[in-house]
This record gives C-alpha cells, structure tokens and sequence, in this order.
C-alpha cells in the first residue's frame, strides 16, 4: 500500500478513496448537480467526446473501412446511455451525470457506485476536466481499491503463443498479455506473475454448429485475469507451444489506468468473432485504451490473426522493449536431446520403448552419474510431452517409469544443466504477413502469354520464407489464382484452393509425427486428353512420410493422397495421387521446390492419367517480398513464368 | 452489412469445421470434469469482477476437494481457483496456504521434475511463495525428494513440506511463509 500511493499517479483520488466513509448529505449532492452542469458545459465546449482518449476507453477501435465510431462491446451495461455503443458524445454525458449519482439508502449487494464501476473513465475526466473533488463527492470504493491494490503491476508484456510441431491449425496463434509483478519485494520471476487473458466462454458439449457460432459471435467472450503460471502450464506443457512475450514500453501511469480498464472490462463481454473481433483485436483495443497514441487497430484491415497484432505492435516504434522466449516441453525435449552423444541417445530409447522400471534400473548400471542426469532429464521432458501432463495428473502410460526416473534423478544429487536459451524457431514477429498477393507473367512452350493474379488471405506455405513461422507447416485459406491469357483472349479461374493444409513435421527421436495434406476446391485441367481443359472440384487427403537431411536444410516427402472429385465430363471419380517432393533451402535468401504429382482417377466409364512436375526457385528480397521463377508441365503442357508475391 | 457478415462468416465456418481442430484460436472449455483446461474458466471474469460478489459452492475434482470461493465472508475451504477473485486477488494475499495449496497444485508436474533436478523456475516460485531462501530450497526439495514427492496429491505435498522444512533446522529459521 505504501508504495502504492507513491508511485500512484493519482493522489488526489487515492487521497479520496482513503477519504471519508460517511455518507455526505443530501446538500452535498444537491451542489454537486449544480456542479455538474458546469463541467458538463465545459465537456461540451472542449468537445472532449472528440478526443481519442475517451474513444479508446470506450473501446471504439479504427476501423479500416469505417469512420464511424462504434465501441466493441457487446454488453450493454458497459454504457450509460442507449446510444453509448455509437455515440461517444452522448455517453460522455451521461456518464459525467451517473458520477453525480447519489447512493442509494440501501443499495443492493451488488450494488456499485459509477464511479467504482467505471474508474478508468471516472480517472479520466477528473484530470481532463479539473473536477474538484470539494465540490462533488468522490466515492470510496472498496472493492476497486482492494483489486488495484493487489495489482501493483509495473511491466506488461504481449505474449504470443506459437504454433505446436505438428499441428498446422495453430500456426494462427493465441496472444493475451502478461501482467509483471512488482519486484521490489519479490525475486525475478516470471512464475509468480498475472495473465489478462481474452477469451471466448465455449460450452464443453460442442455441436456441430460450433465452428459458424464461433465466426459469427454467437459465444460471449470475456476477460480474466489468472496467475500466469495456468497460462504457462497451459500453452507450454498441455498445448506444447513456445511463448513469446514482448515486453512493452509502458509508464507507470499507463500501467495504472490498464488496470482501471481491466477492471471496467472485466464485467463485461464482446461477442467473439474468430475472424476479427477476436482475442488478439481486442488485446490491442485495450493497448490503445492505456495508451491512447498507440495506432494499433487500424493496422488490421479485415480480420485479425494473432500473428499479425504481434507484427503490428513490433512495427509500432520504441514500444517493444524485449523479446524473450519461454520453451515447450517439446522444445525442452529437443534442447535435452540436443546435448546427447550417440551412446547415450541409445539408452534413452531403450529406456522409453521398454517403459520398464526394472529393466531401466539395470540399464544404468553401465552409466556415470552425469551421463544419468543427461538422460533422465531428457525422458523426463519426453515423458511430459507424450502424456501432456499438468497439474497433479497423473501421468497413465508412463506412471510408473516417471515416478523411477524422478526418484533415481534426485538421488544423483546433481543439479541439471540450465537449458540453453536457444529457441528452434525465429521470434514471430519475423514472419511475413498473414496475406499474399502475387502477380505472375509467363508463356506456354507452345507461344501462349499469360498473367496469373493470386490471391490469398492466410497464412503460410513452404514456398514462403520460412524465418518465423515452420518449414514443415502450411495452412492456406480461399487461395484463389486467376490467369489472363493474352493469346486466346479470355479470363478463367485456374485454381482454388478453399483450404489447403500441409503437414510435414520432421521426425523426432522416439516421437512419430504424422506427415499429411489436404486441399480442397477447384481446379483447371485436371488429367491428359480433354481433361486438360476442363475443370472439377476436388476433395483429397493423403498420409506419407517427411525426411529431413543436410542439418534440416534438404526436406523429402511422399505423401499419397485418396483424391476425389467431381467435373460436369466425368461427374464423379475417385483414384489414388502420389505426391514427392523436395524443398532444399539454399540460403536465408533461396529456395528450390521440385514436385510431382502423379493420379488416376477412375470413374464410370474409363479412367483419367494426369501427371503434373513443377520446378520453382524462390528468392526472398525481404520479410514480404518474394520473386519466384517457375517450370511447370501440366499434363504434357508445359509453361515458365515469373512472379512478384507480396504480403501484407 | 450484418447479414453479410453473418453469410460470410458462416460460409467459413463450414470450411474451417471440416479441417481446422477447434483450438485454431484458444477457446476456453467451461465445465469439463476434471479438465484440467476448467482452470481458465474458473478464473473467468477474472479478479474483482463480478465474481467479487459470487458465493457458490464448486467442485473441482482436479483440485481433489471441493472449493468454496467466499470472497466477502471469507473462506471455508482452502484453495483458490475458483470463479474469479480468488485466484487472483485472494491466491497471493489473502492467506499463505491457501496460496501455497493452489500453486504446488497447478504446477505439481513441473515442480516434482525440478525438485528431482535440484533446480527449476517453478521451484524458485516455490521458494518464494514458502519465503525461503532460493538456493537452500532447490537443493533441500531435491535431497529430501522421496519423503516430499512421495505423493502425487497436492495438499499431501504441502504437508509434507511444511512439515520437512520445519523439522530442518536452517529451514525453519529461514522460511518465512511456513506456518505448520
């Protein structure tokens, strides 16, 4: 408390929180609503409502498309006037008038005073309009007090949590914000530390419908704020996910009024849309409301994809003030691994392909006790990882070896090694954008000239740089290419991809990840002979293999798919493809990508051969700027083209 | 302008439902027995929000005992994560073992890891929250691992520890928060 009040920005205010608990009489009030049409006159004249500051606290994001204010907050309680969602001058109004409020004699039990209810706006005006606090009374406010006073915060960090080795559905991301401790009387730790955490309220029986709710609103999402060593058992040990948190540069006093916000916004919801008005739109609505200046919002144009909040707070200057990394337990697993020699990886997988507490307690009978440490401090990560264990699970396949391996640890009695902070992958915020354009200008072998056009939204595959997101993972969404044939004169769709995802996780010791693709839409030409020329759509899913050599720099696959599709010549057919492929990346600046797809598709009447080769080579002139020279034989029709891709 | 969103929306909805796992974005599961994931939902609304004023009773089968979150008359039952408040404002303030119960239970996996390996952040917190000395404490939990971790029931640990560090004779003089 005592350093509360020296650091708190507003001691005037805390002066009248600590003020007097006897309720003033009804003379005061009746002066103070004279008082109040003063200051609201003088609102108006400064038209304050016009100001930035009192958009962001009422959370009315920039929108791209819009100039109309409209706050994104679905609740209606979180406004004092009808109107408040649209009109930030009329709520302005009404909110000076509630500030004025008498108590009532016997308030409800949950019962709190405007004031105390909206302390963020209440800090606001009192210090934009000079209200005097002799003249109006101030509420005490217990409750609020005692939540600001258990806060104490003095850093924030955005943390974003990446995606997981083999699962491309996370590439997108999570992000909420760390709240740090105050550390004048505690040691660094981050353990000990809040997260503010935006989140959308999901039943556990999910329906089939759960996906459209989720894209059009249909689940109020809500803020909480939980010690963040739940987020860290969540996302690093559950989920296995790497944390990035980026420290913002924040002053005391914006620190302050972000837990005023917490506050207002914690008793409330938004309507979540996974598209925009999601976790990581309105973390940045709530950046700007602490720190008005900040022009996060209007950075994001359509939809918001947590990845790309974290580049745009990154591009916003002097406001990220470190980056640090907080491994998963697969990453923990992968950096143990990492100090192994051959010997001692041997014994590691006996060890967890046994899963045998007898025969291990025998194995390390021929092991020196550093040596011991090493490999049960790596089965341990690998055994947490397999049982994504948290809590006080217990872990169920693996029980009893942990329990071994955790006793025989700590009769070594040496302390593990530190990890090495060296995280498998570059910090996010390195990534391209989330969406590409492309324009592409090439010829047929046979004197055809074309132009592609290519558009995609999101997000990621392996012909992008992959600094920042993962080799092994795509995700593409509506990538829709048109061409432009200058020779024959027409404007056709030549392919869409309504999703694409690619899975081609590296194979880890004693871990199998499953290598995968699957696409779905619209293709044109699509086999020899007629086919050619004539469109399906399409539907197919396929399993393989994924080899990694040359230090991770050389990637094979294979990967045979179930393919089926449906075209107005053949209407249905179905057949096996066969995809290889490799991707050699030759330096930070160029890739080399050669595939082939082989596929029979049978239907009715006879079947369909199509034999598609590819030959690109990819050269990347900065984090979103790509040129790409390609070969492609389609069915015996072979063409070259170059392209600019851009993200953004 | 609305309808089309909805229209659009839906459209990808349809899409993302056949392909994308549902944790595309995090979601919060509410009410999953013994999901572990219930931990968020719990501290829905967040501290000293309206679950200020929330006096109901929960189960929470992964805490192991049931919960009482009375934040205004006080607690019954020690533990912290349930609606809101109190693991928040009440899980570092309100009383030590209510603090200690709910940290050696959310981070009872990585502390039994670290304990074994004599070091760990986890374990650092613990120190903290026990008000021992860091170092001390990493290299005791390791040296008296069998007899603390024997367990893997959170408030047998705690006991266990309390009940360790007050028999040890530097201990007990050098942890503040341990009151057995």
């Amino acid at each position: 408390m005592y350093w509360n009040s020296i650091f708190y920005p507003f001691p005037i205010i805390i002066f009248f929180f600590l003020g007097s608990f006897i309720a003033p009489s009804s003379k005061v009030y009746a002066e103070s609503n004279a008082y109040i049409s003063e200051i609201i006159t003088q609102a108006e004249n400064e038209k304050l409502w016009e100001k930035r500051a009192w958009k962001k606290l009422l959370f009315i994001p920039d929108r791209f498309f819009s100039s109309q204010p409209k706050s994104l907050m679905s609740d209606k309680n979180f406004f004092l006037s009808q109107e408040g969602k649209i009109n930030p001058k009329l709520e302005l109004i009404e909110t000076l008038k509630a500030f004025a409020v008498e108590t009532p004699k016997k308030p409800d039990e949950n019962y709190l005073h405007p004031q105390c209810r909206f302390p963020a706006r209440f800090h606001w005006l009192v210090e934009e309009l000079e209200i005097n606090p002799n003249k109006m009374h101030f509420q005490p406010c217990p409750e609020l007090h005692k939540f600001i006073d258990y806060l104490d915060y003095e850093g924030v960090s955005l943390v974003f949590s990446n995606y997981v080795a083999d699962g491309p559905g996370t590439l997108f991301g999570h992000t909420f914000l760390r709240l740090h401790r105050n550390k004048d009387y505690k040691n660094e730790s981050a353990i000990l530390d809040d997260a503010a955490n935006f989140a959308a309220l999901i039943p556990a029986e999910r329906d089939w419908l759960f996906a459209i709710k989720g894209l059009a609103g249909g689940y109020p999402g809500k803020f909480a704020v939980v010690p963040y060593y739940i987020k860290i058992q969540e996302y690093n040990n559950f989920e296995s996910r790497d944390l990035w948190e980026y420290k913002l540069n924040l002053s005391k006093k914006e620190i302050r009024l972000l837990e005023l916000i917490l506050w207002e916004v914690g008793w409330t919801y938004i309507d979540y849309y996974y598209l925009d008005d999601n976790c990581a739109y309105v973390i940045l609505a709530v950046l700007e409301a602490a720190k008005p200046e900040l022009k996060l919002t209007e950075n994001i144009k359509i939809y918001a994809i947590p990845s790309d909040t974290v580049r745009v707070v990154n591009r916003t200057p002097n406001l990220v003030e470190q980056i640090t990394y907080r491994a998963s337990v697969f990453s923990r697993y992968i950096t143990r691994l990492s100090v192994l020699n051959g010997q001692e990886r041997k014994i590691l997988k006996e060890i967890v392909e046994n899963n045998n507490v007898k025969l291990t307690q025998s194995i390390f009978s021929e092991c020196h006790n550093q040596c011991k440490t090493r490999i049960i401090d790596t089965a341990l990560e690998y055994i947490d990882y397999k049982e994504k264990l948290v809590g006080s699970n217990d872990a169920i396949e693996y029980g009893d070896l942990r329990k071994q391996l955790l006793i025989s640890r700590a009769q070594t009695g040496e302390k593990s090694e530190p990890l090495v902070d060296a995280p498998t992958s570059a910090p996010p915020n390195q990534g391209h954008d989330s969406a590409l354009i492309s324009v592409g200008y090439g010829s047929t072998f046979s004197g055809t000239w074309f132009t592609d056009i290519r558009w995609r939204p999101a997000l990621h595959d392996f012909e992008s740089q992959s600094n920042g997101y993962s080799d092994a993972l795509g995700v593409g969404f509506l990538d829709t290419i048109l061409r432009a044939d200058y020779t024959n004169k027409k404007v056709y769709l030549k392919n869409f991809h309504l999703l694409e995802i690619t899975s081609l996780p590296a194979q880890i010791p004693n871990i199998n990840f499953l290598t995968w693709h699957f696409d779905s839409g619209y293709e044109y030409g699509f086999g020899f002979g007629d086919a050619a020329t004539q469109e399906r759509g399409y539907l197919q899913l396929g399993y393989g293999l994924a080899l990694y050599e040359l230090n991770n720099s050389l990637i094979l696959y294979t990967i045979l798919h179930c393919d089926l599709g449906y075209s107005s010549s053949t209407a249905g057919h179905i057949g096996p493809t066969l995809s290889i492929g490799m991707i050699q990346n030759i330096s930070k600046y160029f890739k080399f990508i050669a595939k082939s797809e082989i596929a029979k598709r049978f239907h009715a009447e006879k079947s369909i051969d199509s034999i598609k080769y590819s030959l690109n080579l990819a050269a990347y002139a900065n984090k979103n700027l790509e040129f790409q020279m390609n070969i492609i034989n389609n069915n015996a029709m072979p063409e070259a083209s170059f392209n600019i891709r851009y993200y953004f | 302008m609305k309808y089309f969103k909805l229209v659009r929306n839906s459209f990808i909805g349809l899409i993302l439902m056949t392909a994308l796992p549902s944790n595309v974005y995090a979601a919060v599961e509410i009410g999953k027995d013994g999901n572990y994931k219930d931990v968020e939902a719990w501290g829905m609304g967040g501290c000293g929000f309206a679950s200020l004023f929330i006096k109901e009773k929960e189960t929470l089968p992964q805490i192991g005992a049931s919960l009482v979150n009375e934040v205004i008359s006080g607690y019954t039952q020690s533990s912290a994560i349930t609606s809101g408040t109190s693991n928040c404002v009440e899980s570092r303030s309100k009383t030590a073992s209510v603090e200690q119960e709910v940290f050696i239970t959310v981070n009872l996996s990585s502390l039994s890891k670290e304990a074994a390996q004599g070091t760990g952040e986890h374990l650092i917190a613990l120190a903290n929250v026990f008000g021992c000395p860091n170092e001390q404490f990493s290299k005791f939990s390791q040296m008296n691992y069998n007899k603390i971790y024997e367990t893997n029931e959170p408030n047998t640990v705690l006991q266990n520890y309390l009940r360790e560090v007050n028999s040890d004779q530097f201990m007990a003089k050098n942890c503040v928060r341990t009151i057995y």
